[in-house]
């Protein structure tokens, strides 16, 4: 005999086991546990998700960015609304040297500042978010910014003195709350800039930003607004690379910042405050609860009613190893089939929600559907299988051989 | 041990076992202790087939069970194939089982998840048997007690007596020094099991086999019958 050669042989055979029940006269049991590990992995799918889709939607998101630069330590997943934290310098020289790397498609740089606006002949004030952009011929963060003047004039190579061009793009609900249209004027409140309305964004739907009081307008004009021309801050810029270098050597050139890449697991910053981060822990243990108790509960009652055939498998001479092997075998392997029933439902769940949110509220997708999701719903279930054997075995090692044999 | 059992397959001296034995002194005295076996003795040479006969609760299965290894003696000595059964721990019981017991039950207890290969291959599936030799050993003893057309057959597409060949070949699988069969004919009707028992004795030329029936044609098959009463052997 090969020492271990026998718990590997059982493994086989425990697999063989579930199948055939599965395919034989009495599926029911089997089949409760593995459609509740798939109701369990599905919701932790669409939870997680969900969860993603809000922590990505912090970001100025949009197909083409790759990698977010941002401060060091700054919540990438809420780095709009965290205005008061920490901010990347020298933004525009940044950006100049990312764009010189020929790995570094595009480099924009973004900030954002909830700014008190003011629409005189309408008499209507409002804070709305001002997002700064180097205006390109091309959408920078999902908006078309060709309207904007692209030679980009008050810049004037860091003097901050060129012309001033007044320009903005504000989303529907700005434009709404601040009572403007199309070439209406706009100044600052506490302050003697002006800006002149371009256009009213009602294609924003990528982002939402037509429910959303958000403008945009030239990033050294909102510089000049908020007091950021001194070090040249911006909160983040919008890397699109081929390369997967790319975010290790930004954050070895640049001291202080850190680079967040597209992946979705990577938004979910392991803070207990976040919301997403909170969603996704949530349903990871409810779903772990939800699992372990379908699986042990229907394995246990599978293994009390079918007490001969342990009792029949340690006569014949299966050691504990073996039994535990075995046994652990059939768990694992109903929490995997229930995984992937479930990891399929899960993404029809996201397919659904995000259709169901784009054809009732019209806002963009809200939950992320990537392959890392398959793979972290298939590893809960494995992780629902070995908790859940713990019950299935204690059945297994009470089972009286000679009892059970005599009945 | 007396010297003319020196080459027996099975000993058993003074085998007793008594249920209920033990009680607290402290809670009580609870059941009456039952004596299901008392001082028996039996000697099984290898390839002989004896068998057990008596009414029942006679102590049929507890003798059997106690040569198997499923259960020990709370008095005597009980050897199979050289190793003293009597004092084995649960886990060197399970081992001794593997390696020198194949075991048959009147309700065959096959798994019905698995094909009859499967079942058969049960045994070599725990001593460590690779595969190919695992299935080449199943499908050989299949042939053997005449069920080549029902390898992959699942125990409930199998007649009973079917199954209770199936049972055998399982037995058979790890090629044991001694078979203990408990009522093998039990669940089957008088000519299925006057053929199960055919392939049961056929060829088993050195193994011993020790089989409890209360069956008049199913003892016949025995080259010599023990016969218990209440416990006792009598002659």
């Amino acid at each position: 005999m090969i020492p271990g050669q026998s718990l590997l042989a059982a493994i086989p055979v425990g697999v063989r086991r579930v199948l055939g029940r599965l395919t034989g006269p009495q599926p029911g049991r089997t089949l409760i546990a593995i459609v509740g590990v798939s109701a369990a992995i599905g919701v932790l799918v669409v939870v997680t998700g969900l969860a993603l889709g809000l922590a990505g939607t912090g970001t100025v998101d949009a197909d083409e960015t790759d990698y977010w630069v941002v401060p060091e330590g700054a919540d990438v997943g809420t780095t709009p609304f965290a205005y008061e934290g920490a901010r990347l310098s020298g933004v525009h020289s940044m950006t100049e040297e990312l764009r010189d790397d020929e790995r570094i498609e595009n480099a924009h740089p973004v900030a954002f500042e909830p700014v008190n606006l003011y629409n005189e002949a309408e008499d209507e004030s409002a804070f709305v978010l001002v997002m700064g952009v180097v205006p390109q011929n091309h959408v920078i963060a999902g908006i078309d910014t060709s309207t904007l003047d692209t030679s980009y004039p008050y810049y004037n190579d860091g003097g901050y003195n060129g012309t001033w061009t007044g320009e903005l793009l504000a989303s529907s609900a700005a434009a709404e709350l601040l009572a403007t249209d199309a070439s209406s004027t706009v100044s600052v409140v506490d302050g003697d800039s002006e800006f002149e309305v371009q256009e009213v964004l009602t294609d924003g739907h990528e982002l939402g930003f037509e429910d959303v009081p958000v403008v945009v307008t030239h990033l050294a004009e909102l510089q000049s607004v908020a007091g950021l021309t001194e070090s040249d801050q911006a909160d983040q810029i919008l890397v699109s690379a081929s390369s997967s270098d790319v975010p290790s050597d930004i954050e070895a050139t640049y001291d202080g910042v850190s680079v967040s890449s597209e992946s979705g697991f990577d938004d979910l910053a392991a803070d207990p405050t976040s919301l997403p981060f909170a969603l996704a822990v949530g349903a990871a243990l409810t779903s772990l609860g939800l699992g372990v108790a379908f699986v042990a509960t229907m394995m246990g009652l599978e293994l009390t009613a079918t007490r001969t055939q342990t009792a029949l498998l340690q006569a014949i001479g299966f050691t504990r190893g073996s039994m535990t092997a075995l046994v652990l075998t059939e768990t694992v392997t109903i929490a995997i089939l229930g995984g992937l029933l479930g990891v399929a439902l899960g993404f029809l769940g996201i397919i659904g929600i995000n259709a169901g949110a784009a054809s009732v509220f019209e806002l963009p997708a809200i939950a992320t559907m990537e392959s890392l999701l398959a793979v972290y719903g298939l590893g809960a279930a494995v992780l629902v299988g070995l908790i859940a054997v713990c019950y299935p075995l204690y059945i297994t090692f009470r089972t009286d051989t000679l009892e059970e044999l005599t009945r | 041990m007396s010297p003319e059992y020196t080459d027996a397959a099975v000993v058993c001296a003074d085998v007793s076992r008594v249920y209920n034995q033990r009680q607290s002194r402290f809670l009580g005295t609870g059941a009456d202790p039952v004596t299901a076996l008392s001082d028996v003795s039996l000697s099984v040479s290898p390839g002989e087939v004896v068998g057990i006969a008596g009414p029942s609760g006679s102590g049929k299965s507890t003798l059997l069970h106690l040569i198997a290894g499923l259960d020990s003696p709370t008095d005597g000595k009980i050897t199979v194939d050289g190793v003293d059964v009597s004092n084995l721990s649960g886990r060197q019981r399970t081992k001794f089982r593997l390696e020198h017991v194949g075991l048959i039950f009147q309700r065959f207890y096959l798994l019905p998840s698995l094909s009859a290969r499967g079942n058969v291959a049960l045994p070599l599936v725990e001593q460590g048997v690779r595969k190919r030799k695992r299935r080449d050993r199943a499908e050989e003893l299949l042939e053997q007690v005449g069920l080549g057309d029902r390898m992959t057959h699942r125990p409930g597409k199998l007649s009973g007596g079917e199954q209770q060949r199936v049972a055998i070949a399982r037995a058979l699988a790890a090629d044991p020094a001694l078979i203990i069969a408990d009522e093998p004919t039990g669940e089957l009707d008088t000519e299925t099991g006057n053929r199960v028992l055919e392939v049961l004795v056929q060829d088993h030329s050195e193994r011993a086999i020790v089989l409890a029936s209360h069956d008049e044609e199913t003892l016949a098959k025995a080259d010599r019958v023990v016969q218990l009463v209440d416990g006792k052997r009598v002659e």
